[in-house]
């Protein structure tokens, strides 16, 4: 583990408005890095769904709907994981207040921080000078990563 | 994202082409929504969904609420495997009526 916030090895970063319109760059981009890495297409295919989901939170949420404020996502690697790091520039995000929905549960809202914690094998916030920063953490094996 | 909407004897067939996300989930509501209103029974054609996220399948939930509501008919059919995908990691494939084609879907 590296010191810091950071750690591994940084790999790639996208930078985009906070406009939903705009997901669609995160999804290629998360799509790529499967790709390079050589992740199975059922791998790949729930990280990108995992990181947008992750992205809509920020547009929903920080960005109220949208906002011009940019939203990095950077992919770092360490032996056997994919780091994906969320970054925004909204109001400070509770972390107690991003619970996953329970399981089965048919409402509409809250699903996509549930998606997010089945897909990833952990995810935490890190504390951050100005907006928020989350941390997504996917093992993938040796060849992966 | 597209969609074309098919009368049948049964009710109407809404066919979404097209990634259901952010962007495209608010129109997807109010087409699947104004069909529940308005008919008797709804199928979902899903075959065509590249991609789909937690917002399409808030929509789904939606619609299969309201068609509960009145007690009408709601299935998918033909759902794509991201489309299942998030269904299964939302823990709701158990919930909807999830058939293999359009002709199945109306069976129950």
């Amino acid at each position: 583990m590296g010191k810091g916030k950071w750690q591994g090895e940084y790999l790639a970063e996208v930078r985009f408005p906070g406009h939903a319109e705009r997901l669609k760059i995160c999804r290629a981009f998360v799509a790529t890095i499967g790709r390079l890495y050589e992740l199975d297409e059922t791998t790949t295919g729930d990280l990108v769904l995992a990181v947008d989901e992750a992205c809509q939170n920020v547009v929903r949420h920080s960005y109220n709907g949208g906002s011009d404020a940019e939203i990095h996502v950077m992919v770092r690697r360490e032996k056997g994981v994919l780091l994906f790091f969320v970054r925004d520039f909204g109001p400070k995000v509770d972390p107690g207040k991003v619970r996953p929905r329970q399981s089965d549960t048919l409402r509409p809202g809250g699903l996509g921080t549930y998606i997010i914690s089945e897909v990833m094998d952990s995810v935490s916030f890190i504390k951050q000078g100005k907006g928020n920063l989350l941390r997504m953490v996917k093992r993938v094996g040796e060849n992966g990563a | 994202m597209k969609h074309t909407i098919e009368e049948s004897a049964h009710g109407v067939v809404v066919l979404f082409s097209g990634d259901i996300d952010l962007e495209s989930s608010p129109k997807a509501r109010k087409v699947l929504l104004k069909c529940v209103k308005e008919h008797k029974g709804v199928v979902v054609n899903l075959a065509d969904v590249p991609y789909m996220d937690s917002s399409g399948v808030a929509t789904l939930v939606e619609g299969f609420q309201a068609a509960r509501k009145k007690k009408s008919h709601f299935a998918l059919a033909a759902v794509s495997p991201a489309a299942l995908r998030v269904l299964q990691l939302s823990r709701l494939d158990k919930v909807f009526a999830i058939r293999d084609s359009v002709d199945e879907a109306w069976q129950g």
